[in-house]
């Protein structure tokens, strides 16, 4: 009995001790990073990995094959980037081809199957739409309500010739406020997109169509661009080796070929590069800065780069002619692609650009002495002859190279739709545009012949004629600000007629002219969606949280957006710089990756970790910022 | 025998335990007021660094350049110049002597922040005990006097924790004005508005509301940092008698707008109030990006 007093009391004596300790010492635990409290971000462009969640979605709908063709499942905007589209969902016994009318206008005829997705496009903003489907004699009607729009800046219709009628859309591009949108003839707004796609648009044979996505874009130029259709739907997404800006084309052999950089978006040169549709993969790429240093190694390499303002390209296959537009040096340049040569320039001869002797090799003259002049949308027409929308508006000595901005030194000036033939470098105006000298738009505008053999010409970014009369007006200003500009939107035959004219207070970039339908099309494919990420991947260093102390880490303050090829911020981010990024994972192991140093620029990359959360971290500077947000690979 | 050695250690043990605690608390009220009062001081002096070591003038010229966005992000500088007064408000005049201003009314915390360092801490006039809380009060005159004030509840409460009245944190109380402070940050509450400065090696971090954020860099030779309202920052850099300012991000129809202010004397004549305030880039950039930094008192 005694002993066990003793023992107790040892054991007393031991507790008070410890636990007074403990009360001395208390050690907080260091946690430098709260997984559960932060903000989760999909390392994938939020614009895609949105979409395989949506996907999933309908195609479990289609799969549960509780809709009949009476009772069908139907969402309005299934995307969410599209509101006036529409899906309707319902299975059948047997295979079975469906017409569908949207506001009893035949649309199409979607093709035989039992497991039907019908994609509906088109629909009317504010409206109470009715989408009739039409099945092997039997009809039902379906009502789709949509919101309005509240799109900033409507397309009035200021002229239809009488018995013009098209029932296909003007697509619309603009990167001010309303992006990507679609009208009808009487202006009735029939597609927008609520996501910041641009620049060029390009239809491909399925109906679907390539955009730039623009996220981390600089300058406009992008990193990426999908295959979408009306609906929204991604069906490829490409991040391809040279970025993108302003200009695809599509190929013979279905491949694209699209205007890029030496590297993505921070270009220092201009390049023209193709790659393949099913894998993004680089095929064949013309670099025009080494062309042109390989003739003159005196070219002003400043020119070479963005100042180049590479606008537009066209590739005439069947005569190896690739043409493009080089806005910044009032110029249009055709090169044999296949052997990465020149073959002539074409621009005005006093261009400075173009003094030494070695360029009298190349130089175009014009016999009516009309020579680009700022110039966009370069194309080759059916019978061979260039056309393009000629800005009238000297580029290379306007305000943005010190030359003069008020408004009244350009009161003569006008923009026109031009058409040359070029044969053994003469090049003959064969046809012109120009809305009585009229319009004079500094910047933007689109020309491309249709194919039924009218022009589509978009004069961008007209100055209101009072403003032009105005004694004090900048273009620098009209360009920031769109209360005095305008944009007309033409549809013009070769005997010069208008067909449609139609007017908007925005600045449109460019128009084109496409249906929605075709006559016959497949059900929606709702499982495809493929990523073809061909950058290079990035290298990456790795530490763990005992060698750098993450505790100490201050806020990062700063918006930030990261994908794993982007990252953008709203802190000003300057040449002298210098930002690490780090991947942080729950058990402490962080991965660095060196965005940019002192001496070096910002850069698209590939980032390319295990799948898994990593908290994100900034270095700037040499100081640790914490961004609490979580990056989900 | 070995019973009566454990009975023994026991009661030494126990006995040490107890006095240890009775005389560790006695003295603690004396050594948390001076902690307290040291940990106030030296956060003063920090302050003080950054806010208060500049003689930032009150009037002086603005260079204007605002960066006008072009069609592909491009800048397109155009130049302003101004005079400027920093008084009841903020006044800027062009260089036809009309002017517009700008209300400036949370600045007026950060003057009193500034002020701070000029308290004499242990001129309280009574220290208390509430709980295990301790309760030293000051005379409002004096308050008032060092910081321009007009309060009439002046005192420093010091909060413990644990049985053995650990340091938890300092609660000043001014009027309706609250300061909280700990090893690690300041707080300042006032009419549902909340001030956080969280010192640090470099200067410090400040966010109001939660809408503003901010790092603040004290160097040897200048005091810059970085506010961040909304999505977007602005800059500024101080030194000498000079300053730069800079509104970094796109808004209106500018990509950016920079400042360089000089700091000198001189009298705005304000002959009338500008005809085109809302076409002046300040007032242009600052009304897209809108935003509410305090809540008016109610």
């Amino acid at each position: 009995m005694n002993k066990n007093i003793s023992v107790m009391m040892v054991i007393v004596i031991i507790i008070v001790i410890s636990v007074s300790l403990g009360v001395f010492c208390f050690i907080k635990p260091s946690e430098h990073f709260n997984f559960a409290g932060a903000e989760s971000r999909n390392a994938l462009l939020k614009q895609v990995s949105d979409q395989a969640i949506i996907n999933e979605k309908l195609n479990g709908i289609a799969d549960e094959k509780k809709y009949t063709f009476t009772d069908a499942y139907v969402e309005l905007n299934p995307y969410k980037i599209s509101p006036l589209s529409a899906v309707i969902i319902f299975n059948t016994n047997k295979d079975e081809e469906v017409d569908v009318y949207i506001n009893d206008k035949f649309a199409t005829k979607i093709q035989a199957t039992s497991r039907h997705i019908i994609p509906v496009y088109g629909l009317y903003e504010d409206f109470d739409n009715k989408v009739r489907l039409v099945m092997n004699g039997e009809e039902k009607t379906y009502s789709i309500r949509t919101k309005k729009s509240n799109i900033a800046y409507p397309l009035n219709v200021e002229y239809k010739q009488e018995g013009f009628y098209t029932d296909e859309l003007y697509f619309t591009m603009a990167s001010y406020k309303t992006y990507f949108t679609g009208w009808d003839i009487d202006g009735k707004l029939r597609f927008y997109l609520t996501v910041d796609n641009r620049m060029d648009v390009e239809w491909l044979p399925n109906g679907h169509f390539l955009i730039g996505v623009a996220e981390g874009q600089f300058a406009e130029n992008f990193a990426s661009f999908v295959e979408m259709d009306y609906l929204g739907k991604i069906y490829n997404y490409y991040v391809p080796s040279n970025g993108y800006s302003f200009e695809f084309q599509v190929l013979s052999d279905g491949n694209y070929m699209l205007a890029g950089g030496d590297k993505p978006v921070y270009i220092d040169e201009q390049v023209i590069y193709s790659v393949n549709k099913d894998t993004g993969e680089t095929m064949d790429i013309l670099n025009i800065a080494n062309i042109i240093k390989s003739i003159d190694p005196e070219f002003d390499g400043s020119f070479l780069g963005q100042k180049a303002i590479r606008n537009s390209f066209y590739y005439d296959e069947a005569q190896d002619n690739l043409v493009v537009s080089l806005r910044g040096w009032n110029a249009v340049l055709s090169f044999s692609y296949k052997n990465k040569t020149l073959n002539w320039v074409f621009t005005n001869p006093e261009n400075e650009l173009f003094a030494h002797d070695i360029w009298r090799n190349y130089l175009v003259v014009s016999s009516s002495g009309n020579y680009p002049l700022g110039q966009h949308s370069v194309f080759i027409t059916p019978d061979g002859n260039l056309g393009l929308f000629n800005n009238g508006y000297d580029r290379l000595h306007g305000f943005e190279n010190n030359g003069n901005d008020l408004v009244s030194y350009y009161k003569d000036n006008f923009s026109s739709a031009d058409v040359y033939r070029i044969i053994n470098k003469q090049a003959d105006l064969v046809w012109r545009y120009d809305e009585n000298r009229s319009m004079f738009s500094h910047q933007y505008g689109s020309f491309r012949e249709l194919n039924n053999g009218n022009y589509l010409i978009d004069f961008g970014y007209n100055l209101k004629d009072e403003y032009r009369l105005g004694e004090s007006g900048k273009l620098s200003l009209a360009e920031a600000n769109p209360d005095n500009i305008y944009a007309t939107i033409l549809e013009v035959d070769k005997s010069q007629n208008v067909l449609f004219k139609a007017r908007s207070e925005e600045g449109k970039y460019r128009a084109f002219k496409n249906s929605l339908y075709a006559p016959t099309m497949a059900n929606l494919d709702v499982s495809v969606l493929n990523i073809h990420n061909n950058l290079e991947k990035s290298s990456l260093m790795e530490s763990n949280s005992k060698q750098i102390n993450l505790n100490n880490a201050r806020e990062w303050i700063y918006t930030s957006e990261f994908t794993r090829n982007t990252f953008t911020t709203n802190y000003d981010i300057k040449d002298d710089d210098a930002i690490d990024l780090f991947f942080v994972t729950e058990n402490g192991k962080i991965f660095i990756f060196n965005y940019k140093d002192s001496d070096t620029k910002r850069q698209i990359f590939n980032v390319d970790l295990e799948s898994g959360k990593y908290a994100l971290y900034v270095k700037l500077n040499d100081l640790l910022y914490k961004t609490n947000m979580v990056i989900v690979f | 025998m070995r019973k009566k050695i454990l009975l023994g250690l026991f009661v030494i043990v126990f006995y040490i335990y107890f006095l240890s605690a009775f005389l560790i608390n006695n003295y603690r009220e004396a050594y948390l007021v001076n902690r307290s009062l040291s940990l106030i001081s030296s956060y003063s002096e920090k302050l003080h660094e950054s806010v208060g070591r500049y003689d930032v003038g009150l009037t002086g010229t603005i260079d204007v350049k605002a960066n006008y966005k072009g069609a592909h992000g491009e800048n397109y500088p155009a130049q302003y110049n101004y005079n400027f007064e920093v008084s009841d408000k903020l006044y800027f005049e062009d260089t036809s002597l009309s002017y517009f201003d700008i209300n400036t009314e949370w600045l007026k915390v950060f003057s009193v922040l500034g002020r701070l360092k000029n308290l004499d801490l242990k001129k309280y006039l009574d220290i208390t005990t509430e709980k295990n809380d301790i309760v030293v009060s000051y005379d409002a005159k004096y308050i008032n006097d060092i910081l321009g004030s007009e309060f009439e509840n002046t005192y420093v409460k010091i909060h413990t924790r644990g049985i053995t009245r650990k340091f938890d944190k300092i609660v000043i109380t001014l009027d309706e004005i609250v300061v909280t402070i700990n090893d690690k940050e300041i707080i300042v509450n006032s009419d549902g508005n909340e001030i956080r400065i969280v010192p640090n090696d470099a200067g410090f971090f400040i966010a109001i509301n939660n809408i503003l954020k901010g790092n603040i860099f004290v160097n040897d030779d200048n005091c810059s940092g970085s506010l961040v309202i909304g999505d977007r920052v602005y800059y500024f850099e101080v030194s000498g008698d000079n300053a730069i300012v800079k509104f970094s991000n796109e808004a209106s129809i500018y990509n950016s707008i920079e400042m360089n202010v000089h700091f000198s004397k001189l009298e705005l004549k304000k002959m009338s109030v500008s005809a085109n305030f809302d076409d002046n880039p300040i007032i242009r950039y600052l009304s897209e990006a809108r935003y509410s930094l305090w809540n008016p008192k109610e």
